[in-house]
């Protein structure tokens, strides 16, 4: 026995189809089956066994004995030998993607092939049984919409995520995102099969200088807009393929004007305390998005990086925190990550970074929440193996991947400001960091990966702490959206 | 700088209100503009660059002189998963 990675490339591995009884053919036309009654194509009682018993006197192995046809394989020589025929050895991929690769091919598989324009003749003896012979060439596997299972603590999406971002609650009153736009500029938008599985609306578009639509040949956005979903499943989000320009993704999503854009990536900028000025046309773009266009954007705070712009005081800057499987008085324990950023800006006077958190695994990978990624591609391979927690334990070309790091948390976030965005349309950027702020949950243990530590309150590590879906949407539900222009001046 | 074979990706940050003359001018001198917003987002093979701007110091050409505040090169960002 083989395996589909292990085919032989000297082995022809085909499927014989047995004559039916009443003179009909399943190849008679193309839609043969459909139309055909399968009485009509069942072969004669003990046909199927005689054929077997032919075929392995001929020296072929049978693998299986079907109503309609029988699996077997033989040597090379001896199926050319048989039908007099020729074969040819064929590479297959064995992942699911697209037909356009022209990136670095995954996993390959030989197998022989019949020659396009070679003769093939059935043997007198066997003519009687089998009306034809196919080899049989290996499939595409395509990625489950279900995650694999893994022995360590870890989340799932959606509902895992959901469940510790409270967002469940505010699901069950029928704000799901729905009539939000949502865009995330990113390495790519693999169309995941989990994606389609769950009814997302999953949209992907490319930057100008970007190309291959359809692919993620990282898997990095792919992945983490799955956390968008577990906050807000009914969003109508897009993702932005990113070319050599990130300053040109995040402005091509900016002009589809969505109500909230997120974003899990970053410059590190320690030390600095002056904007370098090739960051300059992004810092201008976002000031843009949120002041002119009114659009909610989050910013993941790094992962020990001083991140810009995550550091900008106009975006919500999205940190980690780390719920571990233990329970204490009947709530999961929350600590700040590891992981995760927090720090003050140098560069923008008074600013701390971050504002709230999401969820992110701890070091030293942060391989905490199962997530989607294009079966193979760079994340795919890269964790794939034993060895938690520097491996993930899934399979370099299953399309999973367990990771997080605040590029998931910033779209945890992303998604929970949809949900407001639903329930108040009118909602400023500010009102609604202000609201997340305000009702936060508390995390009093642990500390960030820049070693500040987590206390009672506002603090270092997570800011106002985990987000709240349901409390926040409570307080947003009762907010009064004012122009603060049309307020009177303080006195 | 982000780079892909001998193409470069730059901002061009023009002077207020003057995007557009900015971007026909760059077009002119041969670059690809992929985009105009705050700044112009463009891209051109290195040796455009250089004819056109003097690489690697960056001299704004005569015709652009009075319009163009600054260029400024891409760099890949830092994905914030692993």
């Amino acid at each position: 026995m083989t395996t589909m990675t292990e085919r032989r490339e000297d082995t022809v591995y085909f499927e014989a189809a047995l004559r039916p009884d009443s003179g009909a053919s399943m190849f008679a036309e193309s839609s043969a089956t459909q139309s055909t009654g399968l009485e009509q194509l069942r072969p004669a009682p003990g046909l199927a066994e005689r054929t077997a018993s032919a075929l392995q006197a001929k020296g072929f192995t049978v693998r299986h004995v079907g109503t309609f046809s029988i699996s077997a394989e033989g040597p090379r020589s001896l199926w050319e030998s048989t039908f007099h025929t020729h074969v040819e050895v064929r590479q297959a991929d064995l992942e699911g993607r697209p037909p356009d690769v022209t990136a670095a091919a995954g996993p390959q598989v030989p197998y022989l092939a019949h020659v396009s324009g070679e003769p093939f003749t059935m043997p007198q003896d066997l003519e009687p049984y089998i009306e034809r012979a196919y080899p049989q060439p290996p499939p595409r596997f395509f990625a489950s919409p279900i995650p694999p299972r893994v022995a360590y603590h870890h989340l799932r999406v959606p509902d895992d995520v959901a469940l510790l971002l409270r967002a469940h609650a505010v699901h069950d009153r029928g704000i799901t995102g729905r009539g939000v736009l949502v865009a995330m500029p990113d390495t790519g938008f693999y169309r995941h099969p989990f994606y389609d599985h769950h009814g997302y609306n999953f949209n992907a578009t490319l930057a100008p200088d970007a190309t291959r639509v359809q692919r993620d040949e990282h898997g990095h956005g792919t992945a983490e807009a799955a956390n968008i979903f577990a906050s807000a499943r009914d969003v109508d989000f897009v993702g932005v393929k990113m070319g050599a320009n990130a300053t040109l993704a995040f402005k091509t999503a900016s002009d589809l004007s969505p109500a909230v854009m997120t974003n899990s990536w970053g410059y590190h900028l320690p030390g600095l305390d002056t904007l370098p000025n090739f960051l300059r046309p992004l810092e201008l773009a976002v000031v843009e998005a949120v002041r002119e266009r009114g659009i909610t954007v989050c910013f993941s705070a790094g992962n020990g990086h001083v991140a810009f712009p995550g550091m900008m005081p106009d975006v919500i800057s999205v940190g980690g925190v780390f719920v571990d499987e233990t329970q204490v008085n009947g709530d999961f324990k929350l600590e700040a990550s590891d992981y995760a950023s927090s720090f003050d800006s140098l560069i923008y006077a008074g600013r701390h970074v971050p504002d709230v958190c999401g969820l992110v695994g701890k070091a030293p990978r942060a391989i905490y929440i199962v997530l989607p990624v294009e079966p193979g591609d760079e994340i795919d391979t890269s964790l794939a193996g034993p060895g938690y927690p520097a491996k993930d334990g899934t399979a370099p070309d299953d399309g999973w991947a367990v990771i997080s790091g605040t590029s998931a948390a910033s779209p945890q976030v992303a998604g929970v400001c949809a949900l407001l965005k639903q329930a108040q349309p009118g909602l400023s950027p500010d009102l609604v960091k202000a609201v997340l702020k305000a009702s936060a949950r508390d995390v009093v243990d642990g500390k960030s990966a820049m070693g500040q530590v987590a206390g009672d309150g506002y603090d270092g590590p997570t800011g106002a702490g985990l987000v709240d879906a349901e409390a926040a949407y409570r307080l947003a539900r009762s907010v009064t959206p004012r122009n603060l222009n049309t307020l009177p001046p303080p006195r | 700088m982000a780079a892909e074979g001998d193409i470069l990706s730059a901002e061009v940050e023009a002077v207020p209100g003057r995007q557009r003359q900015v971007a026909t001018a760059l077009t002119r001198l041969g670059f690809k503009v992929l985009h105009i917003g705050t700044t112009i987002s463009v891209r051109a093979p290195k040796q455009v660059w250089e004819q056109a701007f003097g690489l690697p110091q960056v001299e704004v050409p005569g015709e652009l002189g009075e319009l163009v505040v600054g260029v400024h090169f891409a760099e890949p960002p830092d994905l914030h998963a692993l």
